[in-house]
């Protein structure tokens, strides 16, 4: 294989002395490459049944895939997300994850909260689908 | 320092005039470069933990993402990213390696002992270490354009013209992991200046075992990121603080 490609140094970087990982770009090494990404919200019911957002892709393979979620659309925590919580005389249960297969990903959230609370809460999520395989 | 270098959008925007966040690629912005994937395995014990072990050598702490991609039970048609289908997935990095330790509970509820569990594992080279990129433009206008230029670099190995996405290093046509900030957290939160909601990474520090981790510990209300800050709660977890990457994407 001939010695070829491109490589740019962060500043204050020699670019031809500097470790790669110092680089801001080197053909060396491939990136993330996002095809897809998104957000909404989800109304998820407070009682053990899992709410899912189905998102087609149209990859053809399954991909790696990053999610978030909120319970108020400021404050974002990175999926999955299993939990249980007490508070206020409230035990609640999370279970919030993020799936994939070779035509949808799928954001899953479960809220239990054993001791009352809310009917229903809404969710707000975003997420970032990569053509880079989650399954090699 | 001049004010050079190059810069390429994302295909339908206009390079002079978007926002840092549609660019493809900036010479002002670093990149999240994969230094490895491997597809590994490893079976359910009985009893005890048996750990995957995948060296880099990179001889400090790295970003990485681990999906679970299921088991002899499951199958492999659906895949987990950071979990098994009950709860997180506990990994461990060290200097040198990565460790993922599977044990008797692996996947409960899901799958049985003596399955085979399978797993595909990013590890990228850049080192967590303090950085800071410039802000040049957080505009919400996307500054489109309908002209269809761009650029692809192929992985070695691969020619570019007829090679699939996902044999590519780079394209136009997606957009890239571009790092805003990253370093140690051990205080209560750090501003990214932004002015949205960012892709994070975060990772818990282990002092006492030289290592950063992601475990149920770790991660349950440990960490939240705003459109101003990311938080970090220390009395959670290990209180060594948290490996962050803040990335310029928003969706």
């Amino acid at each position: 294989m001939a010695n070829w490609g491109m490589k740019i140094s962060r500043d204050g970087i020699n670019v031809n002395t500097g470790a790669d990982r110092d680089m801001v770009f080197t053909s060396k090494y491939s990136c993330l490459k996002g095809s897809l990404s998104g957000s909404g919200s989800k109304s998820v019911s407070n009682n053990g049944t899992v709410a899912t957002v189905t998102i087609p892709h149209s990859l053809g393979s399954i991909p790696m895939v990053q999610g978030f979620f909120s319970e108020n659309n400021v404050n974002f925590q990175i999926l999955p997300y299993f939990n249980l919580l007490s508070g206020g005389g409230l035990f609640t249960q999370y279970h919030h994850n993020v799936e994939a297969d070779s035509t949808n990903v799928y954001l899953r959230f479960q809220i239990t909260e054993l001791l009352g609370g809310a009917t229903n809460y809404t969710v707000y999520y975003k997420y970032f689908i990569f053509i880079d395989k989650g399954k090699l | 320092m001049g004010n050079w270098g190059a810069k390429v959008s994302q295909k339908g925007y206009d390079v002079k005039t978007c926002a840092d966040r549609f660019l493809t690629f900036s010479s002002a912005f670093p990149t999240l470069k994969v230094f490895s994937t491997q597809a590994v395995s490893t079976t359910i014990p009985t009893s005890g933990t048996n750990t995957i072990t995948i060296t880099h050598n990179l001889g400090y702490f790295a970003p990485y993402l681990v999906v679970y991609n299921g088991s002899s039970t499951t199958g492999v048609g659906t895949s987990n990213l950071m979990s098994d289908n009950d709860s997180y997935l506990t990994t461990y990095q060290y200097a040198n390696n990565l460790q993922i330790p599977v044990d008797e509970y692996f996947d409960q509820y899901s799958s049985s002992q003596g399955d085979t569990v399978y797993f595909t594992v990013y590890i990228f080279l850049d080192k967590l270490e303090s950085y800071t990129s410039n802000i040049i433009s957080t505009a919400t206008a996307s500054g489109g354009s309908s002209n269809n230029y761009g650029f692809k670099i192929s992985k070695a190995g691969y020619d570019v013209k007829t090679c699939t996405d996902e044999q590519l290093v780079m394209s136009s046509s997606f957009y890239s992991a571009l790092i805003q900030k990253k370093g140690l957290l051990t205080g209560s939160s750090v501003s990214h200046g932004l002015n949205y909601v960012p892709s994070i990474l975060v990772y818990e520090y282990d002092s006492a075992n030289s290592r950063i981790q992601t475990n149920n510990l770790s991660l349950q209300n440990l960490h939240y990121v705003t459109s101003s800050s990311l938080y970090y709660d220390s009395s959670v977890g290990t209180g060594d603080g948290i490996y962050y990457i803040i990335f310029k994407n928003t969706s």
